[in-house]
Protein backbone atom coordinates (compact mmCIF):
# COMPACT_ATOMS: atom_id res chain seq x y z
CA UNK A 1 0.00 0.00 0.00
CA UNK A 2 1.18 3.59 -0.43
CA UNK A 3 3.04 4.77 2.59
CA UNK A 4 1.19 7.50 4.50
CA UNK A 5 2.50 8.13 8.00
CA UNK A 6 -0.04 8.57 10.79
CA UNK A 7 1.54 11.35 12.78
CA UNK A 8 2.71 14.87 12.00
CA UNK A 9 4.58 16.79 14.63
CA UNK A 10 3.99 20.39 15.67
CA UNK A 11 6.21 22.97 17.24
CA UNK A 12 5.77 23.69 20.91
CA UNK A 13 3.98 20.41 21.46
CA UNK A 14 5.46 17.65 23.55
CA UNK A 15 6.10 14.68 21.24
CA UNK A 16 4.42 11.45 22.23
CA UNK A 17 6.79 8.50 22.04
CA UNK A 18 3.98 6.32 20.67
CA UNK A 19 3.51 8.73 17.77
CA UNK A 20 7.15 8.40 16.88
CA UNK A 21 7.14 4.61 17.09
CA UNK A 22 4.01 4.44 14.95
CA UNK A 23 5.79 6.36 12.24
CA UNK A 24 8.93 4.28 12.40
CA UNK A 25 7.95 0.62 12.85
CA UNK A 26 4.66 0.18 14.67
CA UNK A 27 1.82 0.44 12.15
CA UNK A 28 -1.65 1.37 13.25
CA UNK A 29 -3.41 -1.73 12.08
CA UNK A 30 -6.81 -1.26 13.64
CA UNK A 31 -9.51 1.34 13.74
CA UNK A 32 -11.29 3.15 10.99
CA UNK A 33 -8.15 4.79 9.68
CA UNK A 34 -5.25 2.34 9.85
CA UNK A 35 -1.84 3.53 8.70
CA UNK A 36 1.31 1.74 7.67
CA UNK A 37 4.71 2.79 8.93
CA UNK A 38 8.22 2.49 7.63
CA UNK A 39 7.67 -1.14 8.57
CA UNK A 40 6.29 -1.73 5.05
CA UNK A 41 9.85 -2.10 3.77
CA UNK A 42 9.86 -5.48 5.55
CA UNK A 43 8.27 -7.24 2.57
CA UNK A 44 5.08 -5.24 2.31
CA UNK A 45 5.85 -2.97 -0.63
CA UNK A 46 3.58 -3.46 -3.62
CA UNK A 47 2.77 -1.91 -7.00
CA UNK A 48 1.51 1.32 -5.43
CA UNK A 49 5.00 2.03 -4.12
CA UNK A 50 6.48 2.15 -7.61
CA UNK A 51 6.74 5.28 -9.66
CA UNK A 52 3.78 5.99 -11.90
CA UNK A 53 3.43 3.87 -15.07
CA UNK A 54 6.25 1.51 -14.14
CA UNK A 55 6.61 -1.23 -16.76
CA UNK A 56 8.43 -4.34 -15.66
CA UNK A 57 10.59 -6.22 -18.13
CA UNK A 58 10.59 -9.99 -18.36
CA UNK A 59 13.56 -10.37 -16.03
CA UNK A 60 11.40 -9.18 -13.12
CA UNK A 61 9.24 -12.28 -13.42
CA UNK A 62 10.22 -15.71 -12.22
CA UNK A 63 10.37 -18.19 -15.11
CA UNK A 64 7.22 -20.22 -15.83
CA UNK A 65 5.00 -17.90 -13.76
CA UNK A 66 2.99 -16.26 -16.57
CA UNK A 67 3.50 -18.89 -19.22
CA UNK A 68 4.49 -22.48 -18.97
CA UNK A 69 5.21 -25.22 -21.49
CA UNK A 70 6.18 -28.86 -21.92
CA UNK A 71 7.17 -30.77 -25.05
CA UNK A 72 7.67 -34.37 -26.10
CA UNK A 73 8.95 -35.73 -29.38
CA UNK A 74 10.44 -38.64 -31.23
CA UNK A 75 12.46 -39.07 -34.41
CA UNK A 76 12.46 -42.84 -34.84
CA UNK A 77 10.04 -44.70 -37.06
CA UNK A 78 7.07 -46.17 -35.27
CA UNK A 79 5.07 -48.71 -37.22
CA UNK A 80 1.51 -49.49 -36.24
CA UNK A 81 0.39 -52.64 -38.02
CA UNK A 82 -3.28 -53.00 -38.57
CA UNK A 83 -3.13 -56.72 -37.94
CA UNK A 84 -2.27 -56.02 -34.32
CA UNK A 85 -3.89 -52.74 -33.41
CA UNK A 86 -6.64 -50.26 -34.28
CA UNK A 87 -9.42 -52.61 -33.28
CA UNK A 88 -12.84 -51.11 -33.76
CA UNK A 89 -14.65 -49.66 -36.72
CA UNK A 90 -14.38 -45.98 -35.80
CA UNK A 91 -11.96 -43.58 -34.15
CA UNK A 92 -13.72 -43.45 -30.80
CA UNK A 93 -13.37 -47.15 -30.08
CA UNK A 94 -10.40 -48.09 -32.20
CA UNK A 95 -7.79 -45.37 -31.87
CA UNK A 96 -4.38 -45.64 -30.24
CA UNK A 97 -2.29 -42.91 -28.59
CA UNK A 98 0.90 -42.32 -30.54
CA UNK A 99 4.32 -42.39 -28.93
CA UNK A 100 5.99 -38.99 -29.18
CA UNK A 101 2.61 -37.34 -29.45
CA UNK A 102 1.31 -38.03 -25.97
CA UNK A 103 2.04 -36.00 -22.87
CA UNK A 104 1.05 -35.97 -19.23
CA UNK A 105 1.58 -32.72 -17.39
CA UNK A 106 0.76 -30.97 -14.16
CA UNK A 107 -0.71 -27.46 -14.13
CA UNK A 108 0.68 -25.36 -11.28
CA UNK A 109 -1.98 -22.65 -11.68
CA UNK A 110 -5.23 -21.99 -13.47
CA UNK A 111 -4.37 -20.56 -16.88
CA UNK A 112 -6.49 -18.27 -19.03
CA UNK A 113 -5.90 -20.43 -22.07
CA UNK A 114 -3.93 -23.47 -23.17
CA UNK A 115 -2.45 -24.00 -26.62
CA UNK A 116 -1.61 -27.47 -27.88
CA UNK A 117 0.52 -27.68 -31.01
CA UNK A 118 2.05 -30.57 -32.85
CA UNK A 119 4.01 -31.65 -35.90
CA UNK A 120 3.74 -35.08 -37.44
CA UNK A 121 5.34 -36.70 -40.43
CA UNK A 122 3.61 -39.93 -41.24
CA UNK A 123 3.50 -42.57 -43.90
CA UNK A 124 0.47 -44.61 -44.67
CA UNK A 125 1.04 -47.95 -46.33
CA UNK A 126 -1.74 -49.72 -48.13
CA UNK A 127 -4.43 -49.03 -50.62
CA UNK A 128 -7.55 -47.04 -50.16
CA UNK A 129 -10.44 -45.87 -52.20
CA UNK A 130 -12.14 -42.51 -51.99
CA UNK A 131 -12.66 -42.23 -48.27
CA UNK A 132 -10.77 -41.80 -45.04
CA UNK A 133 -8.14 -44.49 -44.68
CA UNK A 134 -6.57 -43.22 -41.52
CA UNK A 135 -7.45 -40.51 -39.07
CA UNK A 136 -5.31 -38.61 -36.61
CA UNK A 137 -7.09 -36.58 -34.00
CA UNK A 138 -6.35 -34.60 -30.86
CA UNK A 139 -7.81 -36.18 -27.77
CA UNK A 140 -8.30 -34.01 -24.68
CA UNK A 141 -9.29 -35.04 -21.16
CA UNK A 142 -12.75 -33.66 -21.87
CA UNK A 143 -13.19 -35.62 -25.08
CA UNK A 144 -12.31 -35.70 -28.71
CA UNK A 145 -11.90 -32.43 -30.56
CA UNK A 146 -13.41 -32.71 -33.97
CA UNK A 147 -11.72 -29.72 -35.58
CA UNK A 148 -8.19 -30.80 -34.82
CA UNK A 149 -8.35 -33.74 -37.14
CA UNK A 150 -6.36 -34.92 -40.08
CA UNK A 151 -7.78 -37.44 -42.45
CA UNK A 152 -5.26 -39.00 -44.76
CA UNK A 153 -7.83 -39.18 -47.50
CA UNK A 154 -10.78 -36.86 -47.28
CA UNK A 155 -11.00 -35.11 -50.63
CA UNK A 156 -14.73 -35.43 -50.62
CA UNK A 157 -15.18 -33.43 -53.78
CA UNK A 158 -13.26 -35.85 -55.94
CA UNK A 159 -15.85 -37.28 -58.25
CA UNK A 160 -14.17 -40.46 -59.37
CA UNK A 161 -13.24 -43.28 -57.12
CA UNK A 162 -9.53 -43.58 -57.01
CA UNK A 163 -6.93 -45.73 -55.42
CA UNK A 164 -4.04 -44.16 -53.63
CA UNK A 165 -1.06 -46.17 -52.56
CA UNK A 166 1.50 -45.29 -49.95
CA UNK A 167 0.28 -41.91 -48.90
CA UNK A 168 2.58 -39.56 -47.05
CA UNK A 169 1.50 -36.54 -45.12
CA UNK A 170 2.74 -33.85 -42.81
CA UNK A 171 0.41 -32.43 -40.21
CA UNK A 172 1.20 -29.23 -38.37
CA UNK A 173 -1.65 -28.28 -36.12
CA UNK A 174 -2.69 -26.44 -33.03
CA UNK A 175 -5.72 -26.14 -30.82
CA UNK A 176 -6.53 -23.57 -28.15
CA UNK A 177 -8.88 -24.04 -25.22
CA UNK A 178 -10.14 -21.22 -23.02
CA UNK A 179 -12.65 -23.08 -20.91
CA UNK A 180 -13.69 -26.54 -19.97
CA UNK A 181 -12.02 -29.36 -18.13
CA UNK A 182 -8.52 -28.40 -19.19
CA UNK A 183 -8.63 -24.93 -17.58
CA UNK A 184 -8.01 -25.94 -14.00
CA UNK A 185 -5.07 -26.26 -11.68
CA UNK A 186 -3.56 -28.77 -9.27
CA UNK A 187 -4.33 -31.70 -11.52
CA UNK A 188 -2.50 -34.02 -13.85
CA UNK A 189 -3.68 -34.07 -17.43
CA UNK A 190 -3.10 -36.47 -20.29
CA UNK A 191 -3.42 -35.24 -23.85
CA UNK A 192 -2.44 -37.01 -27.03
CA UNK A 193 -2.78 -37.38 -30.74
CA UNK A 194 -4.59 -40.60 -31.45
CA UNK A 195 -4.59 -42.57 -34.68
CA UNK A 196 -7.12 -44.86 -36.17
CA UNK A 197 -6.56 -46.85 -39.33
CA UNK A 198 -9.55 -48.19 -41.15
CA UNK A 199 -8.59 -51.83 -40.77
CA UNK A 200 -12.06 -53.06 -41.54
CA UNK A 201 -12.22 -51.25 -44.83
CA UNK A 202 -15.34 -49.37 -43.77
CA UNK A 203 -16.25 -47.20 -46.70
CA UNK A 204 -13.12 -48.25 -48.53
CA UNK A 205 -12.24 -50.56 -51.33
CA UNK A 206 -11.53 -54.21 -50.85
CA UNK A 207 -8.00 -53.65 -49.54
CA UNK A 208 -7.78 -51.92 -46.19
CA UNK A 209 -4.75 -50.14 -44.85
CA UNK A 210 -1.77 -52.24 -43.83
CA UNK A 211 0.16 -50.02 -41.49
CA UNK A 212 0.74 -46.50 -40.34
CA UNK A 213 4.29 -45.26 -39.88
CA UNK A 214 4.94 -42.20 -37.74
CA UNK A 215 8.38 -40.91 -38.70
CA UNK A 216 8.91 -37.68 -36.78
CA UNK A 217 6.70 -36.07 -34.24
CA UNK A 218 6.57 -33.47 -31.55
CA UNK A 219 3.79 -32.35 -29.26
CA UNK A 220 3.76 -29.40 -26.93
CA UNK A 221 1.44 -27.82 -24.41
CA UNK A 222 1.66 -24.12 -23.61
CA UNK A 223 -0.31 -22.64 -20.72
CA UNK A 224 -0.82 -18.88 -20.64
CA UNK A 225 -1.86 -17.60 -17.26
CA UNK B 1 12.88 8.11 -8.26
CA UNK B 2 13.03 10.75 -5.57
CA UNK B 3 16.38 10.69 -3.81
CA UNK B 4 16.37 10.20 -0.07
CA UNK B 5 19.06 12.51 1.23
CA UNK B 6 20.16 12.17 4.80
CA UNK B 7 20.73 15.67 6.13
CA UNK B 8 21.94 15.24 9.70
CA UNK B 9 20.99 17.46 12.54
CA UNK B 10 23.90 19.74 13.27
CA UNK B 11 25.26 20.26 16.80
CA UNK B 12 23.41 23.08 18.46
CA UNK B 13 20.70 23.17 15.79
CA UNK B 14 17.20 23.75 17.03
CA UNK B 15 15.00 20.77 16.32
CA UNK B 16 11.81 22.11 14.79
CA UNK B 17 8.68 20.33 13.72
CA UNK B 18 9.38 21.32 10.11
CA UNK B 19 12.80 19.65 10.19
CA UNK B 20 11.38 16.44 11.68
CA UNK B 21 8.33 16.31 9.43
CA UNK B 22 10.39 17.17 6.36
CA UNK B 23 12.72 14.23 6.84
CA UNK B 24 9.81 11.86 7.41
CA UNK B 25 8.14 13.21 4.27
CA UNK B 26 11.28 12.78 2.21
CA UNK B 27 11.50 9.11 3.14
CA UNK B 28 7.77 8.59 2.52
CA UNK B 29 8.05 10.17 -0.92
CA UNK B 30 11.05 8.04 -1.77
CA UNK B 31 9.35 4.80 -0.74
CA UNK B 32 6.26 5.68 -2.80
CA UNK B 33 8.28 6.35 -5.94
CA UNK B 34 10.46 3.29 -6.36
CA UNK B 35 11.91 2.55 -9.80
CA UNK B 36 11.46 -0.87 -11.41
CA UNK B 37 15.14 -1.74 -10.84
CA UNK B 38 14.72 -1.46 -7.09
CA UNK B 39 13.28 -4.96 -7.20
CA UNK B 40 15.37 -8.11 -7.45
CA UNK B 41 15.17 -9.94 -10.76
CA UNK B 42 12.81 -12.93 -10.99
CA UNK B 43 10.94 -11.68 -7.93
CA UNK B 44 7.39 -11.67 -9.26
CA UNK B 45 5.40 -14.90 -9.31
CA UNK B 46 1.90 -15.73 -10.46
CA UNK B 47 0.47 -14.65 -7.09
CA UNK B 48 1.78 -11.12 -7.68
CA UNK B 49 0.62 -10.75 -11.24
CA UNK B 50 -2.71 -10.69 -13.04
CA UNK B 51 -3.09 -12.77 -16.17
CA UNK B 52 -1.21 -11.35 -19.13
CA UNK B 53 -3.84 -12.77 -21.47
CA UNK B 54 -6.36 -10.02 -22.18
CA UNK B 55 -9.97 -10.87 -21.46
CA UNK B 56 -11.92 -7.63 -21.14
CA UNK B 57 -13.96 -5.01 -22.98
CA UNK B 58 -12.41 -1.65 -23.75
CA UNK B 59 -14.02 1.15 -25.76
CA UNK B 60 -16.62 -1.28 -27.02
CA UNK B 61 -14.08 -3.84 -28.19
CA UNK B 62 -14.29 -7.34 -26.76
CA UNK B 63 -10.62 -8.23 -26.42
CA UNK B 64 -10.27 -11.90 -25.60
CA UNK B 65 -8.62 -15.06 -26.95
CA UNK B 66 -10.48 -16.40 -29.96
CA UNK B 67 -10.19 -19.78 -31.62
CA UNK B 68 -11.93 -20.17 -34.95
CA UNK B 69 -11.52 -22.55 -37.80
CA UNK B 70 -12.87 -24.66 -40.57
CA UNK B 71 -14.18 -28.07 -39.72
CA UNK B 72 -15.55 -29.19 -43.04
CA UNK B 73 -14.05 -28.56 -46.48
CA UNK B 74 -14.46 -24.98 -47.66
CA UNK B 75 -13.62 -23.65 -51.10
CA UNK B 76 -12.02 -20.29 -51.57
CA UNK B 77 -12.25 -19.01 -55.13
CA UNK B 78 -9.83 -16.57 -56.66
CA UNK B 79 -9.99 -14.42 -59.70
CA UNK B 80 -7.54 -14.37 -62.57
CA UNK B 81 -4.76 -14.33 -61.69
CA UNK B 82 -5.13 -15.80 -58.27
CA UNK B 83 -2.23 -13.93 -56.76
CA UNK B 84 -1.99 -11.29 -55.41
CA UNK B 85 -5.76 -11.28 -55.31
CA UNK B 86 -6.46 -13.73 -52.54
CA UNK B 87 -9.63 -14.81 -50.81
CA UNK B 88 -10.71 -14.83 -47.22
CA UNK B 89 -13.22 -16.65 -45.09
CA UNK B 90 -15.24 -15.47 -42.13
CA UNK B 91 -14.08 -18.66 -40.43
CA UNK B 92 -10.54 -17.28 -40.58
CA UNK B 93 -11.40 -13.70 -39.55
CA UNK B 94 -11.51 -12.34 -36.01
CA UNK B 95 -13.45 -9.13 -35.36
CA UNK B 96 -12.99 -7.59 -31.90
CA UNK B 97 -16.12 -5.52 -32.55
CA UNK B 98 -14.56 -2.08 -32.27
CA UNK B 99 -11.18 -0.47 -32.74
CA UNK B 100 -9.04 -0.23 -29.61
CA UNK B 101 -5.71 1.58 -29.10
CA UNK B 102 -2.68 -0.65 -29.28
CA UNK B 103 0.34 -0.59 -27.00
CA UNK B 104 1.22 -1.06 -23.36
CA UNK B 105 1.30 2.71 -22.94
CA UNK B 106 -2.34 3.09 -24.02
CA UNK B 107 -5.56 2.62 -22.11
CA UNK B 108 -6.10 -0.89 -23.39
CA UNK B 109 -2.58 -2.00 -22.37
CA UNK B 110 -2.60 -4.51 -25.21
CA UNK B 111 0.94 -4.65 -26.54
CA UNK B 112 0.91 -7.82 -28.61
CA UNK B 113 -1.43 -10.33 -30.21
CA UNK B 114 -0.19 -13.86 -30.72
CA UNK B 115 -1.51 -15.40 -33.95
CA UNK B 116 -1.50 -19.10 -34.78
CA UNK B 117 -2.78 -20.60 -38.01
CA UNK B 118 -2.72 -24.13 -39.37
CA UNK B 119 -4.60 -25.52 -42.33
CA UNK B 120 -4.85 -28.61 -44.44
CA UNK B 121 -5.19 -27.79 -48.11
CA UNK B 122 -7.29 -30.42 -49.82
CA UNK B 123 -6.52 -29.14 -53.27
CA UNK B 124 -5.38 -26.07 -55.10
CA UNK B 125 -6.67 -25.00 -58.48
CA UNK B 126 -9.55 -26.56 -60.31
CA UNK B 127 -7.60 -27.32 -63.44
CA UNK B 128 -4.20 -28.82 -63.89
CA UNK B 129 -2.08 -25.83 -63.10
CA UNK B 130 1.03 -26.23 -61.03
CA UNK B 131 1.34 -23.51 -58.48
CA UNK B 132 1.70 -22.71 -54.84
CA UNK B 133 -0.65 -21.92 -52.02
CA UNK B 134 0.13 -18.53 -50.51
CA UNK B 135 -1.06 -17.32 -47.15
CA UNK B 136 -0.49 -14.30 -44.96
CA UNK B 137 -1.84 -12.46 -41.92
CA UNK B 138 -3.67 -9.17 -42.36
CA UNK B 139 -4.85 -6.54 -39.86
CA UNK B 140 -7.52 -3.85 -39.97
CA UNK B 141 -8.85 -0.98 -37.89
CA UNK B 142 -12.27 -0.87 -39.57
CA UNK B 143 -12.80 -4.30 -41.17
CA UNK B 144 -12.79 -2.55 -44.54
CA UNK B 145 -9.19 -1.65 -45.29
CA UNK B 146 -6.77 -4.48 -44.59
CA UNK B 147 -3.00 -4.24 -44.43
CA UNK B 148 -0.81 -7.28 -44.82
CA UNK B 149 1.97 -8.24 -42.45
CA UNK B 150 4.41 -8.92 -45.23
CA UNK B 151 6.78 -10.89 -43.03
CA UNK B 152 4.04 -13.49 -42.55
CA UNK B 153 3.58 -14.23 -46.24
CA UNK B 154 4.61 -17.75 -47.16
CA UNK B 155 4.04 -20.00 -50.10
CA UNK B 156 4.09 -23.73 -50.33
CA UNK B 157 3.94 -25.96 -53.35
CA UNK B 158 1.37 -28.68 -52.95
CA UNK B 159 2.34 -32.30 -53.38
CA UNK B 160 0.36 -33.55 -56.32
CA UNK B 161 -0.68 -37.10 -55.65
CA UNK B 162 -3.65 -36.46 -57.81
CA UNK B 163 -4.73 -33.59 -59.96
CA UNK B 164 -7.08 -32.32 -57.34
CA UNK B 165 -5.31 -33.61 -54.27
CA UNK B 166 -2.88 -31.04 -52.96
CA UNK B 167 -2.18 -32.69 -49.62
CA UNK B 168 -0.45 -29.56 -48.41
CA UNK B 169 -0.25 -28.34 -44.87
CA UNK B 170 0.40 -24.67 -44.15
CA UNK B 171 1.19 -22.96 -40.87
CA UNK B 172 1.86 -19.51 -39.52
CA UNK B 173 3.02 -18.23 -36.14
CA UNK B 174 3.41 -14.51 -35.62
CA UNK B 175 2.94 -11.67 -33.14
CA UNK B 176 1.19 -8.43 -34.07
CA UNK B 177 3.16 -5.58 -32.48
CA UNK B 178 2.82 -1.83 -32.06
CA UNK B 179 5.23 -1.42 -34.96
CA UNK B 180 2.77 -3.27 -37.22
CA UNK B 181 -0.03 -0.90 -36.21
CA UNK B 182 2.18 2.14 -36.74
CA UNK B 183 3.45 0.91 -40.09
CA UNK B 184 -0.11 0.38 -41.28
CA UNK B 185 -0.98 3.94 -40.25
CA UNK B 186 -3.75 2.69 -37.97
CA UNK B 187 -4.99 4.34 -34.78
CA UNK B 188 -5.63 0.92 -33.29
CA UNK B 189 -6.65 -2.62 -34.04
CA UNK B 190 -10.04 -4.13 -34.74
CA UNK B 191 -9.60 -7.27 -36.86
CA UNK B 192 -7.12 -9.95 -37.85
CA UNK B 193 -7.59 -12.41 -40.69
CA UNK B 194 -5.86 -14.98 -42.84
CA UNK B 195 -5.77 -14.44 -46.58
CA UNK B 196 -5.17 -17.29 -48.95
CA UNK B 197 -4.00 -17.05 -52.53
CA UNK B 198 -2.88 -19.29 -55.34
CA UNK B 199 0.27 -18.42 -57.23
CA UNK B 200 1.16 -19.82 -60.65
CA UNK B 201 4.32 -19.70 -62.73
CA UNK B 202 4.56 -16.84 -65.18
CA UNK B 203 4.52 -19.28 -68.07
CA UNK B 204 1.02 -20.37 -67.20
CA UNK B 205 -1.40 -17.91 -68.72
CA UNK B 206 -4.59 -19.77 -69.43
CA UNK B 207 -6.05 -20.13 -65.99
CA UNK B 208 -9.74 -20.77 -65.99
CA UNK B 209 -10.47 -20.86 -62.31
CA UNK B 210 -8.29 -20.67 -59.27
CA UNK B 211 -9.52 -22.39 -56.19
CA UNK B 212 -8.11 -23.53 -52.91
CA UNK B 213 -10.09 -25.97 -50.84
CA UNK B 214 -9.30 -25.84 -47.14
CA UNK B 215 -9.92 -29.20 -45.65
CA UNK B 216 -9.61 -28.16 -42.03
CA UNK B 217 -8.07 -25.17 -40.34
CA UNK B 218 -7.49 -23.71 -36.92
CA UNK B 219 -7.01 -19.98 -36.38
CA UNK B 220 -6.26 -18.55 -32.93
CA UNK B 221 -5.56 -15.02 -31.75
CA UNK B 222 -4.43 -14.32 -28.20
CA UNK B 223 -4.18 -10.64 -27.13
CA UNK B 224 -1.54 -10.07 -24.45
CA UNK B 225 -0.77 -7.48 -21.80
CA UNK B 226 2.84 -7.61 -22.90
CA UNK B 227 5.09 -5.85 -25.30
CA UNK B 228 7.45 -7.44 -27.80
CA UNK B 229 10.73 -5.55 -27.97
Amino acid sequence: MPLVLPNVFADNTVTNADDLSENLFNPVATGTNPYPSFDIINGQLDSTNFELDTIFSYDAVMPRQISWAREVGATINRDYFTSQTFRGNNFDVGHEPLTGLAITYYLPYTPKCIVYSWNVTAHYIGESANADAATLQLVLPSGVVARAKHSVRSCTDVAATRTVTDGEFIWNGHHMVTSGGEIQADRHYSVYIGAWVNTLGVGLGPTPAQSLRIACSSFRVIALR
Amino acid sequence: MVDIDDVPFLPGETVTAARVNGRFTEIVTGLNDLPSYSMLSETLTNVHLPSFVVDETYLGATIEPVNKGIGTPTSLLFGVPGYPFGATSTDLTVDFGSVFPFGMNTGSKVGAVLVLFDADIAYASYVLNAGSVIHRVEISQDMAIWVELSITEHQKYPIYNNVTDANANISSRTVVTSDDIDTAGFVGLRGIRIKLGFGVPLAVTAIVTNEVRVNAASFSVIPLHAEVV
